[in-house]
Formats: structure tokens, sequence, C-alpha cells
């Protein structure tokens, strides 16, 4: 897209120009957190001693200071300057009579409209809203291309509440030009389990952009969260806001490395020929692990322990009911692909992986339209944790562990590339989250131009390093 | 709002008539304003002799039809932003774009405008203002309801839309989640003499090989030319012009054996192979290292 476009030829105009605040942000995703937090504040105080607009003149992509954030300083959330100690709620729960009851007034022209995620009609406006919007600039080379089933499937999981799908129209033609989702989501943050609702879609019409709509929409929500006695959320974004509490970089795999060229999604160097690229990224035919097959209702059971268990090495990771596994992971038609590993033998479940289709439109370009991107989803492998528990120094352990994991998920993933390949994909895409770093490098993913952050609403807690994070967000 | 803005226009307009507009400036406000006030022309064509009003008629009844024309195919295209709008509205939009475009010194003063439903909703933000005390609400306000100029969301989202730089900046492709393959560093080793086959115009080759016509058959490290290259990268005018008029070796081999077609046939370029394949002294037969004939790479 022209984001990442522009970025890189700002560097090449001014290669020698200061680090931008902005890439300084991403780099450190890469530094340990404490280490992080020192170089933010060691930025900071750089910006303050500099002359006046220095640090922001480069490309205005500089976070913002805290008091800048005229909206989310006034919020229960980490401050960019703050070094959390101790992990809680920062403000405490409100008592169902003290939360507002009445929706937050908008101007006149305007109203609020839960939209109706089960009815055609309505699902066809918020796909239009979202398709149309979800990007700013006119020059962006992909859009993503939502399904009305990629949507129902986001938004309609187990214990799904409509109140929660709030949009808001016009109120002369009752154009949606807005809209906000929730969604009820069992998160462990370290060892506290709460009940939070993961905030997504958020989404202003572009004539609309840049009114301060996008507050009263969070402040909405945050109210109808309220009222269901949930006080804390998980939301992720693109951009810098107070405070990241992970940071996550895109990582790709070619699948059909040139429909990726033609379409400009990755760039040829100079002296590489597409002959070689295609060579480079050829997957074999079949998958080679033993007893992989569609995951079905009847693994639901087996799964969800298979998955618990290994979320647990996380610092945020979701909690799974039965339900919530047979919602997020039962192979849905364009929508969700799941394959377990069943062992041939003892026809016990080992393995499970999972990935998301989340096509993008090609804007302007002769031979393409669409680009088939695979997200990868939840995964769990199989340790033999008899044999990992009798190491007893907590280092060799842990080398253990990682060692068989990275052999295990390798092989696995290699075969979800391979089942991606055969339903068309063109690219497969993975953040460096859980234990991605384990396989990217082997199974030949590039780093992409595209950062994650991960945010908490009215909880504070220490920086989860991208390796720790078991939360995947659609 | 969209009403008394279009009133305090037109009414600008009228007293100002001295404004010595060019005849078509005058005519678009003239169909504009019609539109706005009495709908679609169903006059009958004026004779053709009384040219002012023969013009007008024109301008009129021609704007009236492409307007007709632009809802009708909005509401059946993508960009629905403007399927619900009336013809009126969109006249009156139009029309009052006309006068803020003409910089002739109008501006919107909602308050002079003395009308009750102003008065009205400047009533209704005030009681905002105090009763929620919130500062987003408050702004959200007055951008979109005591705004100086009264624009409505309604002609916001009927107006085309500019991409507001700014905000570009804030909200990367990053902020909607589709993240692209990071660059990677060229290495640039020297001069590339091959460099106009891999990238960039025809025109650039030619003149590349006007300058150096030995270019055509020198290989690189690979073992691959300039053909090579144009085939790797799918170019069948470029192949045209080697093999046309610089004579290159359809046949040549690189390093892997591979011929040009190999990699046409490999990468799977339809045109270019059909092109390979109509030059005569093509060889299908040739084999690379690992045996394999062109046709046989398809992948
Ligand atoms: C994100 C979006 C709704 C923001 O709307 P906007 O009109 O640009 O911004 P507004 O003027 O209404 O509000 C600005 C405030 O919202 C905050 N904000 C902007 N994007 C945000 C996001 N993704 N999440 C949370 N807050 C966000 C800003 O930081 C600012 O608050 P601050 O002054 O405290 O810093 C809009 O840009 C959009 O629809 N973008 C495309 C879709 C998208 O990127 N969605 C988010 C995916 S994570």
């Amino acid at each position: 897209m022209s984001g990442s476009g522009s970025n890189s030829n700002n560097n090449k105009k001014t290669p020698n120009a200061a680090l931008s605040a902005q890439r300084f942000e991403q780099e450190l995703a890469n530094a340990p957190p404490d280490l992080q937090d020192k170089l933010r504040a060691l930025l900071q105080s750089m910006a303050l001693n500099g002359p006046p607009g220095a640090a922001a003149g480069s490309s205005g992509k500089e976070p913002k200071s805290m008091d800048e954030h005229k909206f989310w300083k006034t919020q229960p959330v980490v401050k960019h300057d703050e070094v959390v100690e101790e992990d809680g709620a920062i403000e405490a729960d409100i008592p169902l009579n003290q939360v507002r009851a009445t929706p937050y007034p908008l101007p006149k022209e305007f109203e609020w409209s839960l939209v109706d995620v089960e009815d055609d009609k309505e699902i066809k406006e918020l796909y239009e809203l979202l398709t149309q919007n979800y990007v700013e600039d006119d020059d962006a080379m992909f859009r993503f291309d939502y399904s009305a089933d990629f949507l129902k499937w986001a938004l309609l999981p187990p214990g799904w509440k409509k109140a929660w799908h709030i949009g808001v129209r016009v109120a002369s033609n009752k154009k949606l030009v807005a809209f906000i989702s929730g969604i009820p989501q069992d998160v462990r943050v370290y060892s506290s389990v709460k009940r939070m609702v993961e905030i997504n879609f958020l989404c202003v019409h572009k004539k609309l952009r840049s009114k301060r709509l996008a507050p009263v929409l969070i402040k909405e929500v945050t109210r109808r969260t309220h009222l269901e006695g949930i006080f804390q959320a998980v939301y992720t974004a693109g951009v810098v806001l107070p405070k990241p509490m992970a940071t996550c970089r895109y990582f790709h795999r070619s699948l059909n490395p040139k429909k990726l060229v033609e379409t400009g999604f990755s760039h040829l160097a100079r002296n590489m020929t597409m002959a070689r690229l295609v060579k480079l990224y050829k997957l074999s035919a079949q998958t080679s692990t033993p007893g992989l097959r569609p995951m079905e209702e009847k693994d639901v059971a087996t799964v969800s322990k298979l998955m618990n268990k290994y979320m647990s090495t996380f610092e945020i990771a979701p909690h799974f009911g039965e339900a919530d596994v047979r919602h997020w992971l039962i192979p849905r038609a364009g929508v969700v692909w799941a394959y377990v590993v069943e062992d041939p033998e003892t026809k016990e479940i080992t393995d499970f992986f999972s990935f998301y289709s989340l096509p993008s439109t090609v804007i302007n370009n002769p031979t393409h339209s669409t680009l088939n991107a695979a997200y990868s989803f939840y995964y769990a492998v199989k340790t033999d944790d008899e044999a990992l528990e009798k190491i007893e120094n907590t280092e060799e352990r842990k080398a253990a562990r990682d060692e068989a994991i990275k052999g295990r998920l390798t092989a696995l993933m290699e075969d979800a590339l391979i089942m991606a390949r055969k339903n068309d994909f063109d690219v497969y895409n993975a953040l460096n989250l859980m234990d991605n770093a384990l396989f990217t490098e082997d199974l030949k993913f590039g780093p992409g131009d595209g950062y994650l952050h991960y945010y908490l609403y009215n909880w504070r807690c220490r920086k989860v390093d991208s390796h720790k994070v078991g939360l995947v967000m659609l | 709002m969209l009403h008394d803005r279009f009133q305090s226009a037109s009414a600008f307009m009228a007293s100002n008539k001295k404004l010595s507009l060019p005849t078509a400036t005058k005519l678009a406000l003239y169909a504009d304003y019609k539109l706005a006030t009495e709908g679609l022309c169903t006059q009958s064509r004026p004779s053709l002799i009384e040219f002012e009003k023969s013009a007008k008629w024109k301008a009129w009844k021609e704007t009236g039809d492409r307007y007709t024309q632009e809802l009708a195919q909005s509401s059946s295209s993508d960009d629905d932003d403007n399927a619900q709008i009336s013809l009126t509205t969109k006249a009156m939009i139009a029309y009052i774009q006309r006068v803020e475009e003409g910089n002739w010194g109008w501006s919107f003063n909602p308050s002079a405008s003395g009308s009750a439903a102003i008065e009205n909703h400047l009533m209704n933000s005030a009681g905002n203002f105090s009763s929620t005390g919130d500062e987003d609400l408050d702004e959200l306000e007055a951008y979109l309801g005591v705004d100086p100029n009264e624009v409505s969301a309604e002609e916001l989202l009927a107006r085309p839309y500019v991409p507001n730089k700014d905000q570009i900046e804030g909200a990367t492709m990053t902020a909607a989640g589709i993240s692209t393959m990071a660059p990677v560093e060229d290495e640039i080793t020297g001069d590339d003499v091959f460099e106009t086959s891999k990238s960039g115009s025809t025109e650039a080759m030619r003149a590349a090989l006007d300058a150096n016509p030995d270019l055509v058959s020198v290989k690189d490290d690979m073992g691959m030319t300039m053909l090579h290259w144009v085939c790797d990268r799918g170019n069948v005018d470029k192949a045209t012009l080697l093999i046309a008029k610089y004579h290159a070796d359809v046949n040549v081999q690189d390093v892997d054996g591979s011929t040009p077609l190999h990699y046409a046939y490999l990468l799977g370029w339809p045109q270019v192979i059909a092109y390979l394949r109509s030059v005569p002294s093509i060889d299908l037969t040739i084999k690379d290292s690992s045996g394999m004939t062109a046709e046989e790479c398809q992948g």
C-alpha cells in the first residue's frame, strides 16, 4: 500500500536522516521490553531538548506526546512515559447504577443505529462501509475485501451482543457512516483471567474523518460494555497510541511470487530473476505430516485441551471454551481452515493449526483484481512434557522445549503453506507472536513493513514480548 | 442547513450582478439554480434565434440530464455516497461549491440569515455543550453542527473525496492492517549493462543497444543474456526488439542450460512463449542441466 511506498520513498530521499520516531518505535519492538521503556524515555528527553519542531518535522509520523492525545489522555490507559511495576485495573469497576444509561449524544444530523449482522441487507451495508473506507488514501495499492461470511464469523462468536455492533447513520438518508464493534472474550494477561471485550472494525467514513467521531464511538462502546459488567478491553492498531502492551511485526511467505511482484506486494531485487524466485518458493505438492486432516466437530473437545495447554505458555492469551473452539476453528468455506493431526496408530489428536482468509482488492492493476491472503491463526503442537519436566535447569528446559517445538512446528507450518497454496492463496501472513519466530526463517517468510500494536483498556501490565503474545485478533 | 446556505449564496449572487463572470460560469450557475429551485427542465426548446434564451435552456436541460445520469450511476456503482441524494440537493451543492470556488466574496453567516431552524440548532447545540461538558462531543458539534460554514454531513458526503494529507501520515497502511513485503536493500554493484532489459521502457533498451550493439550477446555471471532477462520479466515487446532488430540468439543457454524459452515457460508468460515459438530458428529440443526441455518446465 502507498503507506509503505511513501515510507520507502522517504527513506530513499533522505538516507541519512535521523531515525524517525515511528521507525524508532518499530525498531524498539525488537528490543527487550525493559530496555524499550528506557529507550523511549531517552527519545522523549531528546525531543524535549532538541530545537522545537525538529522531531516532528521529518514525516509527521512521530507518536504524539501524552498531552496531545486529547482523547486518550482522558481514558484509563497506560501513559506513554509510564513504567508499569505492578499489574492491575487503572480505575475501579463502575456500579451499574452509575453507568450512563443513555447513548452519548450525537450531532442531530446523526443517529446511533445497531447493525443487524444476521440481516443480509445490513451486513452488506457494513461491508461496503468497511471495504470502501478502511484505508484512507486513494492511491493505495490494496484494500481489504471483507466478505459477508467473514464478518459474520468475526462478529457472531458465542456470547455476541447486538448492542456491541454499533453503527452511526446520517439521520436524513440513513447512510451508514461509522462503525465499531466488540465481542466478549476471556483473556489471560500474565496470571489474571478477565472477561474482556475485543474491540475491532472501528471505521469512520473517509469524508467524515478527523472530526472526533472516533472518540465518541469508543466512548459509546465502552458505555455499552460497562452496562454488561465488563470493564477491560483489548484492541490492536497499526498506529501508536498510549500505550502498546506488545508490538508485533508482520511476516509474509510468498506462495505465488510472480503475482506478488506483479501487484507490487513484493519487490524483485535487481539481480534476482523471477525464475529463481519461483523456484525458491516452490512447495511440494503433498503435505508431509501423517494423519493430517481437516478438523471436524468430533475434535472440538481435544482441540480445546491442546489449545489451552499450549496457550498457557504465553503472557497474554485467550481462554477458549469448547463453544469458542467450535466457532473459531471448525472450517468454514472461504473463511477459516483448520487441520488436526490424528496419530495413525493411536487415533489420538496430537496437534492442530488454522488460518483464515482476508483477501484484498488490488487497485488499478491491469492483470490482477484480488490478492488472496491467508493469515496464520491458532495452533498447538505436542511436546513431550515428561521428558521436559526432567530437565531441572530452567534455561535448559526452555531451550529443549523450543528445540522440540521448532522441528514439529516447522513441519506443520510447511503443511499449512501447502494447504494454503492448494486453496489458491497468494501469500501466507503471520505476526511474530507465539512460536512463529521458530519457523519463519526456515520457511522463507520475509519481514513485512507492517507492525501491529496491542492495547489494553483499563488494565495496566508489564510489556509483553512479541513471542509471548498468544492472542490473535482478526 | 444546506437550504440556508443555498439561499444565502444565491442572494449574494443576485445582489452582485456587477461581477463580470465568463458566460460559461454564468450558464453553469444558472443551470444549477434552476435545477435546485425548479427541478428538471420541462420547457420546450426556444427558437435558435433567441441566443441567450436557447443557451440558458440548453445549459439547464443538459446539466439536468447529466446529473440524473450521474445519480443513477452512483447508485449502481461502488461509491454510493451520492446514491440517496436528490437532484435538488445535488444542484444546490454544486451551486454552493461554484460560489465558494469563485471566491467572489461570499461567506455564510448562519446568525445573519435569521432562520428559525438555525437558531434552534444553535440552541440545541449550546444545550449539548453544557450538558455533556465533553471535549470530543463539543468538537464534533463544532465540525458538523455549528461550523461557521454550516456544512452538513449530507453535503460533506456528496462532495468529491479529497484525501486529507495530514490524515494519511497518521493512518498509514498499517493502521488498516495491510502489511506488504518490506523492501529489500539492493546492493548496487557498479554499472549494470543489463539494467534496461530488467526494468524500464523499451525505448531505453533500444537506446542502450544503439549505443553499444554488442550488448546483445554479452552474458552476465549467471550466463544470462539480455534476452534471458527480458523473458524472465515477461516483456514481449523487448523480446521482439532483441530478436528482430538486434538478432539476439534465441537458443542461447545460461550456466544452468536454460534458454530464454525455458524462462518463459517456467514463469508462464503466454505472449512471450507464443512469440519465441514463432521465431523460425527456435530449437524446442534443448534441455537444461536438469534434463528438461522448455515445455517440460511449464509450472
Ligand atoms: C481509525 C479511524 C476510525 C479514526 O478516525 P479519525 O476520523 O481519523 O479520527 P478522529 O478525529 O475521529 O479521532 C481522533 C482520535 O482517535 C484516536 N484514534 C485514531 N485511530 C485510532 C484507532 N485505530 N484506535 C483507537 N483510537 C484511534 C486518535 O489517536 C485520536 O485521539 P487522540 O487525540 O487522543 O490521539 C479512521 O481513521 C478510520 O476509519 N480508519 C480506517 C480504518 C482503521 O484504520 N481502523 C482501525 C483499525 S485498528
